[in-house]
């Protein structure tokens, strides 16, 4: 199967080793995987801080950079939101209404293209760790997955899951907010951790990395004891 | 625009509620509570999904033709007795409250009204030496500590038991250690007095009923009871938003209203008030009026995509939900309506203030939008609030400019991909220093950019 893989901006400035992780994983499950380099952010941060021109000048830049009948799979459900629900608002009804259908059709959450488009059943690689889960509000309630995230983590053997409290409380990330009002957003955070930290759990997982931005941030400035990682991240790990 | 001062208070505030431990201590207790209470009482619905459609439904036709319905409640309150006015302000509010009473009034009993805290009732009836007692336990409570509700359901959540009492035994000698019963059986003692010496009540309304001419109002206490019926005579303040086409539809309305307020399957009362006394009737007032008041919401009425805030019920639940508001509580809004639906309408309610940072102070975790129970989709709203603000500048310029430049920066794979690590981190650094690095660790830049590494 060919794809084309959306990198989110801060993925691509912050974490390129995350990048890696999801080619390596798209060509071990015999995917080809396609980047275009031309590709930059989708909007959403422009988007969420009010600013649609520039918002929807990102988006139609997003359209066409990924143009094409490739399925588009991004490590991101956030950004997936974004494009699926938010550029209606953009490109409804206008000149670019058919390029908006076929490129919202053809993106996918990375999690959820593993499960429900590839349809894999397991997963070869081992890691012994334990883990917690954190469901990121936008793949919880935005993009609407709940059960798939789990079910690749249950797939990596040797990971122990263990359900933590809140499990679907918002981290305190969200964006511009984080920067708008830091009391406010670490506060948010530490309760996550917390809840974290009470599962003694060795990871904080998360199918966002950007929630693990937030709260990594956190950790560090705290000298907290849990490390965190994206499932794509553990899945490559296993890969040894 | 320059640097709004509510803004500024506004962030400030929270700065400190952020580390308010007693607060979140109380509030966690309560809304933990709330939520397991809220769980059981939507369980009655074999499918809760549906019901909300239904009840959106119903809001939306409400809303929609809000004018026919109005006029056809006033036409069938009128029938039945009552006297009705309409409202656009508090002004018009006041010269109406003094062309029914004149001068002739002492005493006034309240139940819980929001609409009557939105233009500031009491502070109005006081300043004529006219006696205001609020009669909700709740609302008692706040009166007696001089302060406006923290939420519209539950006026007193911020405060803990243990604050309660302390103000009780203050004000009226009360036991230091007297139970929640004790205290609640002093209210009504006291109460009761009030309600016989009140030539006035006045009341909110939950819902207005086109079809019956009949205001509704649910509540547990008993008190809202007393209030419309004993005074001789009973003023109704309700915004316009409260018609509802027919009674038929509180059979839907009622039962969610109560679960997503309280938990309840229904309140333990529920009041459908018609009109004054009959002649074969006993008891009820004289007089009934009811005042329709607009008071700002024709700004949300005339707009689309504000329109649908005007479905909600006022049953509180995303407040009770919202990771913010669980933090700062009501008061830091500084506002009558808080908590996330109050964030979409009162920078629209309220236009002698700028109220707009109140719409970026979500991290849109969706809670509020998933919770809601007339399907309003208030993260929406929240974003539709926030590109009016930038059109508007309505927020510092400083934050517009800010992601302006990132975008342009956004746009251009060329510019993401320059600059060395160490100038990256710099950048951040110094534009994020009091922003991200005082609670947070700056992140690490790693050497190259994704897109850069791949293109080698
Ligand atoms: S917006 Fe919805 S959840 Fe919030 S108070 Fe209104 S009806 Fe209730």
């Amino acid at each position: 199967m060919e794809v084309d893989v959306f990198i989110p901006c801060y993925i691509d400035q912050f974490y390129p080793e995350k990048a890696e992780n999801i080619f390596k994983i798209l060509t071990s499950l015999g995917v080809n995987a396609h980047y275009n380099p031309n590709q930059t952010c989708c909007g959403q941060l422009p988007f969420n801080s009010g600013n649609r021109v520039e918002a929807e000048e990102l988006a139609s830049k997003f359209l066409k950079d990924f143009s094409g009948s490739k399925i588009i799979v991004a490590p991101s459900a956030s950004c997936v939101h974004m494009v699926k629900k938010h550029y209606t608002k953009f490109f409804f009804n206008t000149s670019l209404h058919l390029e908006l259908k076929n490129v919202q059709s053809r993106i996918y959450d990375f999690n959820d293209f593993l499960i429900n488009v590839l349809k894999i059943e397991k997963w070869e690689g081992r890691l012994n760790a334990s883990v917690c889960f954190h469901d990121s509000c936008s793949m919880l309630r935005h993009y609407g997955l709940k059960t798939e995230p789990r079910q690749l983590l249950s797939m990596i053997q040797g990971i122990d899951l263990i359900e933590m409290k809140d499990s679907s409380e918002c981290c305190g990330f969200g964006g511009s907010f984080s920067v708008k009002f830091p009391e406010l957003s670490v506060e948010m955070g530490m309760r996550k951790l917390q809840n974290a930290m009470d599962t003694g759990a060795e990871y904080l997982v998360s199918t966002e990395a950007s929630c693990l931005f937030h709260l990594d941030s956190i950790i560090r400035k705290n000298n907290f004891n849990i490390k965190t990682a994206t499932i794509a991240d553990l899945m490559a790990m296993s890969m040894g | 625009m320059s640097e709004n001062i509510l803004y500024k208070e506004f962030k400030s505030t929270l700065g400190a509620q952020s580390q308010n431990k007693k607060l979140h201590q109380t509030l966690n207790k309560s809304l933990e509570n709330y939520h397991q209470k809220y769980l059981n009482g939507i369980n009655q619905f074999e499918n809760i999904s549906s019901f909300k459609e239904k009840l959106q439904i119903i809001r939306s036709k409400s809303i929609l033709q809000m004018e026919k319905y109005l006029l056809q409640f006033e036409g069938n309150f009128k029938k039945n007795g009552g006297e009705l006015f309409w409202a656009d302000d508090a002004n018009d509010v006041f010269n109406l409250i003094q062309h029914i009473i004149g001068d002739n009034i002492k005493s006034v009993v309240k139940s819980k009204s929001m609409a009557t805290e939105e233009i500031d009732f009491n502070a109005f009836l006081e300043n004529q030496n006219i006696k205001v007692t609020e009669t909700d336990l709740g609302e008692y409570i706040v009166q007696l500590r001089g302060e406006k509700p923290s939420h519209i359901t539950a006026p007193a959540l911020h405060l803990s038991k243990d604050d309660i009492t302390l103000l009780f035994h203050e004000k009226f000698e009360s036991s230091p250690d007297a139970s929640a019963e004790e205290i609640t059986a002093f209210v009504r003692k006291l109460l009761r007095r009030e309600f016989t010496e009140a030539e006035l009540g006045v009341s909110g309304a939950n819902f207005l009923v086109a079809d019956s001419g009949s205001i509704c109002i649910t509540e547990n206490e008993g008190n809202a009871s007393l209030t419309t019926a004993w005074p001789n005579i009973h003023i109704v303040l309700a915004g316009i938003e409260k018609i509802i086409p027919s009674f038929t539809d509180l059979g839907y309305l009622w039962p969610v209203l109560s679960s997503h307020a309280t938990g309840q399957k229904i309140s333990v009362y529920n009041h459908m008030i018609s009109g004054p006394r009959q002649e074969e009737e006993g008891d009820g007032p004289e007089k009934m009026y009811v005042i329709l008041l607009n008071n700002g919401r024709d700004n949300l009425l005339i707009n689309k995509e504000l329109r649908q805030s005007l479905h909600c019920i006022k049953c509180g639940a995303c407040s009770n939900i919202c990771p913010v508001y669980k933090i700062i509580s009501g008061h830091s809004y500084n506002s009558v309506y808080n908590g996330p639906i109050g964030s979409v309408t009162t920078p629209h309610l309220r236009t002698d203030a700028n109220f707009f940072h109140l719409s970026f102070a979500s991290s849109l975790c969706g809670k509020c939008t998933e919770i809601c129970p007339v399907n309003i989709p208030i993260d929406d709203l929240l974003l539709y609030n926030r590109s009016l603000a930038v059109e508007k500048e309505k927020m510092p310029k400083s934050e517009i400019r800010a992601i302006k430049l990132l975008s342009r920066i956004l746009k251009s794979r060329k510019r993401m991909n320059m600059g060395s690590s160490s100038i990256r981190s710099l950048a951040f650094k110094i534009v994020f220093r009091k922003k991200w690095g005082v609670l947070r660790a700056y992140p690490d830049f790693p050497k190259t950019n994704f897109n850069k590494s791949r293109k080698k």
